[in-house]
């Protein structure tokens, strides 16, 4: 079975001029992105247009203007469907049904015929964490089982490509890990692409290694999230032992920006080599401690109100 | 694979191209299945399949027996003739099961696929609205059918083995009635099961589904009526789609009716009312799926 647009290199997903209108309402505005290999991160707050641009890349919503397309052949052929796994947003549930029998059926649908798509069930139930419970009606899981059934039905048919629309609602810390870890193994160890669409930016934060940030149905900011949180080059955090606010006040008579921050660091403007040697100077000359010196990043949560307030 | 191996795998089988219609259709009768009133219905609908077979034996059987008393004893009582309203009469007795079945079936058809969010993930795998369209279809009529035409064949069949002395001028003078028995069957059973379709697929649950019916066909039978009892012409009851399939089945099995209109007319009223059923639900399916 040959895979289109896996393997070679080539953008899994693309997306140019997308146009997405509910009635008057727009719900993607000229989205222009391109998604490869490994997990990529869709993020936004509620109602940017994550969930619309999925949808559309599957073939639920069909575009006003604009083209998309999936592992190279436009998107929302049925054909291509065999490849993705989704993973909606939404609950998702058979209540009179057991896990078994629900996700051996989505099996079938994605055309394995009957023995095969049960025992790959087993396989899949095995893997996302289900024991004995897979046999117990859907009716009685709880958030986090259902969200292992949605994530195994996703899987169920070994897709190249998936779509995962919030894939940690509604668990508690530790399902939310364990939910993530998941994820990271899809990808990393079995080469399943990953589309991650969240609001939760420590989820992406842990998982993503590209980001699409949409605000309004706009990309507003994209790239790798090591290009994103890149240094700031002209900026360090210092730890001291004890004595900070002597070492900010000393600082601040020598005319250096100083920053404190809530949890106790100091964030002082450095732009060059002879800046930080004269900052352990006046550390040592004050017999005080360092415990701590790094140049600062971008945080992702900076980046994300920043992209968004601009954009509003 | 060992036991223990419970990572990630891939998998290359072969994938089927189509028959996914017959895996949705599995999957309702596997739903179907869970309900505990689905099973006892399905018991209790093989009463009348049951006493049909009881008279069907008794009679084949006094018929070949020598004793002249008994013969004319048996001839006696009206429907234990083992001919065309023998069988017109097992598909009545049949008939409210047939509708029970589509309603307790077809009623969460449509409805509890939208309600529980599943319509979004049936979609995301490379399933068509016709394949999911026609395998609900073929879910909510099949044991409403194996309930009316099924075991109105097999009578058909057990009564040639039982009385093999008649068994040609049987076929002979009934040949048509294993073809009358599987029309009726499915004039009454597709329709309902579609027209029960409708009504799921724009409600949120079985039971409010299974109320929508129930009411529009009673509101229907009784304006066929009334207006056949107002104006007088008594063709209007064919306005009532339980009075036409009672028709149909007159003019089946060639029983005597007081209804002079058109085979056609009635034929013509029933294929209107799927197609408008049929348009109802895959209007509500295209609200998931648009892809091509």
């Amino acid at each position: 079975m040959t895979t289109p647009g896996i393997g070679d290199g080539a953008a899994i997903v693309e997306v140019s001029g997308l146009t997405v209108r509910y009635g008057r309402r727009t719900a993607l505005d000229r989205v222009a992105l391109t998604f490869r290999e490994g997990i990529s991160g869709l993020l936004g707050p509620n109602g940017a247009g994550k969930s619309t641009l999925l949808k559309t890349l599957l073939g639920f919503c069909r575009p006003s203007e604009g083209t998309a397309r999936l592992l190279g052949q436009p998107a929302g052929a049925r054909s291509l469907r065999r490849f993705v796994g989704y993973m909606p947003e939404r609950d998702v549930t058979s209540p009179k049904l057991s896990a078994v029998s629900f996700v051996a059926y989505c099996g079938c649908l994605a055309g394995m015929p009957y023995r095969d798509a049960l025992q790959r069930t087993h396989e899949v139930l095995n893997y996302v964490g289900f024991g004995e419970e897979r046999y117990r009606t859907m009716e009685t899981y709880s958030t986090g089982m259902r969200q292992r059934a949605k994530l195994a039905q996703a899987l169920v048919h070994d897709p190249r490509l998936l779509f995962l629309d919030e894939p940690t609602n509604g668990l508690d810390p530790i399902g939310r890990v364990a939910m993530l870890d998941l994820i990271r193994d899809i990808a990393r160890q079995r080469g399943v692409a990953i589309l991650l669409s969240s609001h939760l930016l420590p989820d992406v934060e842990y998982v993503c290694e590209r980001v699409v940030l949409l605000d309004k149905g706009r990309v507003v900011e994209q790239g790798t999230l090591a290009a994103l949180t890149a240094l700031q080059g002209h900026r360090v955090s210092i730890r001291l032992k004890e004595g900070t606010g002597r070492f900010a006040r000393r600082l601040a008579a020598l005319g250096r920006a100083v920053e404190q921050q809530e949890d106790g660091s100091l964030v002082v403007e450095s732009a060059t080599a002879a800046d930080r040697k004269l900052l352990f100077r006046v550390a040592a000359d004050e017999g005080l401690q360092v415990r701590q010196f790094m140049p600062v990043r971008h945080r992702l949560e900076e980046i994300f109100y920043e992209a968004v307030s601009g954009n509003s | 694979m060992p036991i223990y191996e419970q990572t990630y795998r891939r998998w290359e089988t072969p994938r089927l191209r189509g028959g996914r219609w017959l895996a949705v259709a599995a999957q309702e009768l596997r739903v179907a299945r869970t309900s505990a009133l689905y099973r006892r219905l399905l018991l209790l609908s093989c009463v009348p399949f049951l006493l049909c077979l009881f008279l069907l034996l008794v009679t084949d059987l006094m018929t070949a027996n020598p004793s002249m008393l008994l013969r004319s004893l048996v001839r006696q009582v009206q429907f234990t003739n083992i001919d065309a309203r023998f069988f017109r009469m097992y598909i009545s007795m049949a008939t409210p099961f047939a509708f029970i079945f589509c309603l307790l079936v077809g009623g969460g058809s449509i409805c509890n696929d939208h309600r529980h969010n599943l319509l979004e993930v049936y979609f995301a795998k490379p399933l068509g609205k016709g394949e999911y369209f026609f395998g609900k279809l073929a879910g909510v009529c099949y044991v409403p059918l194996c309930v009316t035409a099924a075991p109105a064949l097999g009578l058909y069949l057990l009564h040639m083995i039982f009385s093999p002395g008649t068994a040609l001028e049987f076929v002979r003078d009934s040949y048509w009635v294993p073809g009358a028995c599987v029309a009726l069957s499915v004039a009454v059973v597709v329709p309902t099961a579609l027209f029960i379709m409708a009504c799921s697929a724009v409600s949120r649950s079985t039971g409010f589904a299974s109320v929508i019916a129930c009411a529009l066909l009673f509101m229907n039978s009784a304006f066929g009526n009334v207006l056949a009892e107002v104006l007088r012409v008594q063709n209007l009851r064919c306005l009532s789609y339980t009075r036409s399939l009672v028709y149909l089945g007159d003019l089946l099995f060639g029983d005597r009716t007081r209804i002079t209109l058109h085979w056609g007319f009635i034929i013509a009223g029933f294929a209107v009312l799927s197609l408008l059923c049929a348009g109802v639900v895959l209007r509500r399916i295209r609200n998931v799926e648009i892809g091509s």
